[in-house]
């Protein structure tokens, strides 16, 4: 049942694919945006240096690091660029978050018209759940926090070296997989508020909490299995990187971004996964989905054809 | 025969024989020379008892002082290193002020209690040791005591100290000390001071200063568990165990001036040999059986460090080089030297293409020459010891391992030796001058740059005005000389300057005494033509066409150093410009058929003082592949890191 929910999940998503590449673009464009005073400062320093290409065939990393440590140009200065891009695709994945599980949700190619309006329906929804989700998630900080420290107490000070190294791995594994849990919960919160339109988050959680736990074998899976996928495509990815030669900078970007391309299919279908779970066993207390415009329709702000497709 | 003829009989058949006996078993030595390597002026004979449960030691030490200084001597100073590790130490005292952070743990106390001074023939001085801080006064110091005899050494006698003390060991915060059941017993006897330039030399231990003493021998007595495996300087001459569950073993030293052991009983012992010019010598490792895999690691730079002194700058003469490799957590007694012993440092998971163990083990053996032999005062002149041996570090690791590839070699990335340390070096260029006393830097990030990374490059740069070939030569001679001395920074920069047969005071008083800063630059170059004011000039021709070529060079520092600059040209000429740095700027200019394509300043790379190595050169013609490079892989990272902080929605 589960790989027909991850099958249905991932056709979803294709059927749907102008969200990926509409997400991965924003994604891009952003990760560009956050650098381009820096790659100014590289432009002065490298564009007329024989020294740079110390960092194009082959990577000098001594090299890099006197670059680095030029006035305006060390990592201290990328990082507000970086941070603050980071935060505005963030915010409008919160946004668009909404609108995404509403085209999943529709037999249909749901329209701009109605991609956005449903987004925004959700909007502050979905950021009453993203404060909750956070406070769900500080004990896990704390537990994972211990968990570091006391790793590094048994690395130093335990008999056996490699001791504070496996607790590491057990912990990090145990933190992941609660953090999975976590996320999957919230997760169907969000599919949850979105199928049924509830407006109280507190209800939409409780809910939510007795449906993943109660059906956790079930849905877990369509968590996991997109989560490995990405991981295993990611050291894929990497080890083909590592062949390839240092001054192949456009393969080298190419690949990276089929990586970048990658991880946010893979939460795509972890998305459209647990919306169609959720269709199929949740069926009765669901909304309709939104239906196709039809010619003739008198629905304000609908047109047949003219809307571009999500 | 008769009774008086039966007697005499008697007693020279046993001289004989007493003799033969001597013959057949030679006196241990540990040098693989038949005669002192050095003045003697000291000798150290320890009897001591290891408490490996309370981490103490309790011995006897019995020192012999040759007054060798040519006039009476009444007053002696000694070290007690180990009572540093206080709170209220001056040592101490300098780590909270370098780092706030540091919080002192009472696990880090150590201590060295004189139980009883006594000087043989004369009585007890026990009442008569004053504690005495000569560098800053701090009265809560207690690494170096005083004691005035009732009567002076003549010149040329000699004094015997008879010292009972008794030593807790601090859990390891800076080199000596326990972790679990490792000990790394340094600086654990009272050492007495050197006479140097006509006085006590006799400092306290400070946060970044290291340590100075006397040549001389060194017989010394470990009685700890039978269970511990114990690696000393110098050579074993015995080991007898006891019923008690105690063994005794029994180290001999020479022609050294410190004493350093450990003892651990997980040590797995791997031994080897290389063939020097002066005979074999012993190479012994204790490794901890977790770092089995770098063990070969560690053995290959051994024995190629050995190699290239022994080539380069002259034999090693002690019969064994031991390696200990400290245990995970007691990093801090790692990447140390002590006379015919070192530490090394490695972890588990070192990759092959990191090449930490192998640069710790050549440098720290490197110090056997810079420090073992070539005894230099660390507390005045630190960098004689770090910054030669850096140097020297360099030429090896690069014969050893690659030019670029010396420091690391992993997932594409590379790093060699001379980046390193003019990576240590830049960040603090102008901090201090090498010339400082070690524990009077501006902090210790100042102290590990100039003294290490700035000696390096200063001696590379060096090499540029006299040499590659002249430098090593300089080194062995340096070397040569000096072994088994204390020469002063004086002494190893005349010594250069005779070597070249060069004046490089206008050097040395830039790079050692001052702190001047070199940064050449290419400020720009122009290719224009000379009719650049005509309205409509005639379409120009490649290989026909006048161009006017320039190029500006600007003296951005303030230290003053002849450079070379290559122009090269489209048409495949190139034309090298000897400047000699010393106005503020040079333009040099070219009427050709032909437009110029880049100009570099020291295009051998040999200025590895110059702090900014992107403004050297300059191409016309924008390259604008290195930026790129950098962008792509930066907008994945911001991408990524946007990704990662969108799973929170």
């Amino acid at each position: 049942m589960e790989k027909g929910f991850l099958s249905d999940g991932s056709s979803r998503v294709w059927r749907h694919q102008r969200i990926l590449w509409w997400l991965f673009v924003v994604n891009l464009v952003l990760g560009h945006l956050s650098i381009f005073a820096m790659v100014t400062r590289w432009a002065g320093v490298l564009d007329h240096s024989l020294s740079a290409d110390q960092l194009y065939h082959g990577f000098n990393l001594g090299r890099y690091i006197e670059l680095a440590m030029q006035p305006g140009i060390g990592f201290g200065t990328a990082s507000p660029g970086i941070a603050a891009f980071a935060i505005i695709f963030f915010v409008f994945m919160l946004f668009v978050t909404g609108g995404i599980l509403e085209a999943y949700r529709s037999p249909y190619k749901i329209s701009t018209a109605d991609f956005f309006p449903a987004s925004g329906a959700c909007f502050w929804r979905f950021v009453c759940l993203l404060i909750m989700f956070v406070i769900v998630l500080i004990p896990v900080a704390i537990a994972a926090n211990a968990i570091k420290d006391w790793s590094g107490d048994l690395s130093t000070n335990a008999a056996p070296e490699k001791l504070g190294f496996w607790v590491d791995v057990a912990g990090a594994i145990v933190i992941w997989f609660i953090a999975m849990c976590l996320r999957l919960w919230f997760d169907v919160a969000q599919v949850h508020a979105v199928a049924t339109g509830e407006r109280a988050m507190r209800r939409a959680i409780r809910r939510a909490f007795r449906l993943t736990f109660g059906n956790f074998a079930a849905l877990f899976p369509l968590y996991l299995v997109p989560s490995l996928m990405s991981l295993i495509g990611m050291a894929v990815i990497l080890l083909i990187w590592t062949k390839v030669p240092a001054a192949s900078v456009g393969i080298s970007f190419v690949l990276l971004e089929i990586w970048m391309l990658l991880w946010l299919g893979t939460r795509l279908w972890q998305r459209a996964g647990e919306t169609a779970w959720y269709q199929h066993t949740q069926v009765p207390a669901e909304m309709p989905a939104v239906p196709p415009v039809v010619a003739g329709d008198a629905t304000p702000g609908l047109a047949v054809g003219s809307q571009p497709g999500i | 025969m008769d009774r008086a003829r039966r007697w005499w009989f008697l007693i020279i058949s046993v001289l004989a024989g007493a003799t033969v006996m001597c013959a057949a078993q030679p006196m241990p030595s540990a040098t693989l020379s038949d005669k002192p390597l050095s003045q003697r002026w000291l000798d150290y004979n320890i009897d001591a008892r290891v408490d490996a449960q309370k981490h103490t030691l309790d011995a006897t030490e019995v020192l012999t002082w040759h007054n060798f200084t040519g006039k009476p001597q009444d007053t002696f100073p000694f070290h007690l290193y180990l009572n540093a590790f206080q709170p209220k130490s001056t040592f101490i005292r300098e780590t909270h002020l370098y780092d706030p952070e540091f919080e002192w743990k009472q696990k880090n106390y150590g201590a060295a209690e004189v139980k009883s001074l006594e000087v043989v023939g004369v009585g007890d001085l026990t009442s008569q040791m004053r504690f005495i801080s000569p560098d800053d006064g701090n009265s809560d110091d207690h690494t170096v005591f005083q004691v005035k005899l009732p009567k002076p050494v003549p010149a040329g006698g000699q004094v015997q100290f008879k010292i009972v003390f008794h030593d807790q060991l601090p859990e390891v915060l800076a080199r000596t000390g326990y972790k679990r059941d490792f000990i790394m017993g340094a600086q654990w006897f009272p050492k007495v001071g050197v006479w140097w330039q006509g006085a006590w030399n006799c400092h306290q231990f400070h946060r970044t200063t290291e340590f100075f003493a006397e040549f001389g021998t060194f017989q010394v007595k470990l009685t700890l568990p039978q269970n511990e495996v114990v690696g000393a300087s110098g050579v074993e001459v015995s080991s007898a165990n006891h019923p008690d569950g105690t063994k005794t073993v029994s180290f001999l030293g020479e022609d050294i001036h410190d004493f350093a052991w450990t003892a651990e009983p997980e040590y797995r012992v791997i031994t080897d040999t290389f063939q020097g010019s002066m005979g074999a010598v012993k190479i012994r490792m204790l490794v901890q059986p977790g770092h089995m895999s770098s063990a070969p690691r560690y053995l290959h730079a051994v024995k190629g460090t050995l190699d290239r002194f022994d080539k380069w700058y002259g034999p090693y003469p002690y019969k064994q080089i031991t390696l200990v490799d400290p245990p995970h957590g007691a990093l801090q007694a790692g990447g140390m030297e002590y006379p015919t012993l070192f530490t090394a440092d490695t972890t588990w998971w070192c990759p092959k293409g990191l090449l930490f163990p192998e640069f710790v083990t050549e440098h720290e053996f490197g110090h056997q020459y810079w420090y073992g032999m070539v005894a230099t005062n660390e507390f005045e002149n630190a960098w004689m010891d770090e910054g030669i041996n850096s140097y020297t570090e360099v030429k090896i690791m690069d014969s050893l391992y690659g030019k670029d590839t010396s420091i690391l070699n992993l997932l594409g990335a590379h790093m060699g030796e001379h980046s390193f340390q003019h990576i240590e070096y830049v960040p603090v260029a102008d901090d201090d001058p090498m010339s400082r006393f070690g524990w009077q830097y501006m902090n210790g990030n100042s102290y590990g740059g100039i003294t290490y990374g700035k000696t390096a490059t200063v001696l590379l740069t060096l090499e540029k005005v006299i040499g590659e070939q002249t430098m090593q030569r300089a080194l062995h001679t340096y070397f040569m000389r000096y072994r088994f001395t204390h020469p002063t920074q004086e002494d190893f920069l005349k010594t250069v300057e005779e070597v070249s047969g060069k004046d490089l005071r206008w050097y040395y008083d830039q790079a050692v005494y001052g702190t001047q800063v070199m940064d050449y630059e290419i400020l720009g170059v122009r290719a224009e033509r000379p009719d650049w004011y005509k309205e409509n000039p005639s379409k120009p021709k490649k290989g026909e066409t006048v161009y006017r070529n320039t190029v500006l060079v600007h003296r951005k520092g303030d230290f003053i150093f002849p450079l070379d600059v290559q122009i090269k040209f489209d048409n495949g000429e190139t034309t090298t410009e000897h400047w000699d740095g010393r106005d503020r700027w040079v333009r040099y200019q070219y009427d050709k058929k032909a437009r110029i394509v880049s100009a570099e300043l020291d295009p051998e790379h040999q200025a590895w003082l110059d702090k900014n190595f992107f403004n050297n050169s300059y191409i016309r013609q924008s390259n604008q592949a290195p930026h790129h490079k950098l962008a792509a892989y930066w907008t994945v990272i911001s991408q990524f890191c946007a990704q990662l902080l969108a799973w929170l929605v």
